[in-house]
């Protein structure tokens, strides 16, 4: 997205949770409204940059009640060494997207062999 | 005044609280909102609604990321609609003892229950409700004779 069309735009963070099991870490944010199409997963350089515009949000309507949250959503990581970054995957389902960034071999916690001498 | 779990936002970090107490604060203040959402003093987890009104119907769009519509119970009687459901855990407390490291955890999860008073006039036997990309709407026809008429006016 260019930064001033960014600039004018609204944006909120997605809530999420992070959370690490066997060698893969997982990010699952929530972003109700997004459809698959309006959604934008990149890396550039050193940030993973995720940007979900909301399709769902009422125009020109009158609004009785109103609590949800306006804007799209956007939120930027940054990403280190550790993650393997030919191995990103996202997934969207019902709202909720789910990044998979797996670790690098080398970072994995490695068992190392005592041999008897 | 019961205990109440905080709203969405980093632990720890003072700018999404902040954010929480001005809209509470000012909700407090507002009459109207006073009766529709849950209050400063009573605040179960709850999910976020909008409603709108159009000509014909009036509409009820609930964010429900990542919740089965199977977990979803939505019934109508009268003019109020009660939406009741469970969010489940993204990671189960039993992943969380075996090896699963949590790095954070923002969202509430658990058992909900809205109650909204529509206003009077709605058609209650013809509510439909679809679920999309983690929204879900709720579509509630006005009644005839609540929808808006023109009156023609004529020269005598």
């Amino acid at each position: 997205m260019a930064t001033q069309e960014l600039e004018k735009t609204a944006t909120v963070r997605p809530v999420g949770t992070i959370w690490e099991e066997g060698g893969v870490i997982y990010l699952r944010l929530e972003m109700p409204g997004v459809d698959k199409s309006d959604l934008d997963v990149r890396i550039e350089d050193d940030q993973l940059v995720i940007h979900g515009k909301r399709s769902d949000l009422p125009k020109d309507a009158h609004n009785v009640v109103r609590e949800r949250r306006r804007g799209d959503f956007r939120q930027v990581y940054t990403v280190d060494d550790t993650v393997d970054r030919e191995k990103i995957e996202a997934n969207l389902e019902s709202g909720v997207l789910l990044v998979t960034l797996h670790l690098k071999e080398a970072v994995k916690p490695r068992r190392i062999e005592i041999k008897a001498g | 005044m019961r205990l109440m779990r905080m709203p969405n936002g980093v632990p720890g970090t003072t700018g999404s609280y902040f954010d929480w107490l001005q809209d509470e604060i000012n909700r407090l203040f507002d009459p109207e909102a006073a009766e529709l959402g849950p209050g400063l003093l009573d605040r179960p987890a709850a999910p976020r609604v909008d409603i709108v009104e159009y000509e014909d119907r009036f509409e009820l769009l609930c964010d429900l990321p990542g919740v089965d519509e199977n977990d979803i119970e939505l019934t109508i009687a009268a003019n109020v609609l009660t939406l009741k459901g469970e969010k489940k855990a993204p990671v189960s407390e039993e992943r969380r003892d075996k090896g699963c490291k949590l790095y954070r955890d923002e969202i509430w999860y658990g058992n909900f229950q809205r109650t909204i008073s529509l206003p009077q006039g709605v058609d209650s036997e013809n509510v439909g409700a679809t679920s999309k990309n983690g929204v879900l709407t709720v579509s509630v026809p006005k009644r005839d004779e609540a929808k808006q008429r023109r009156i023609e006016i004529k020269s005598s």
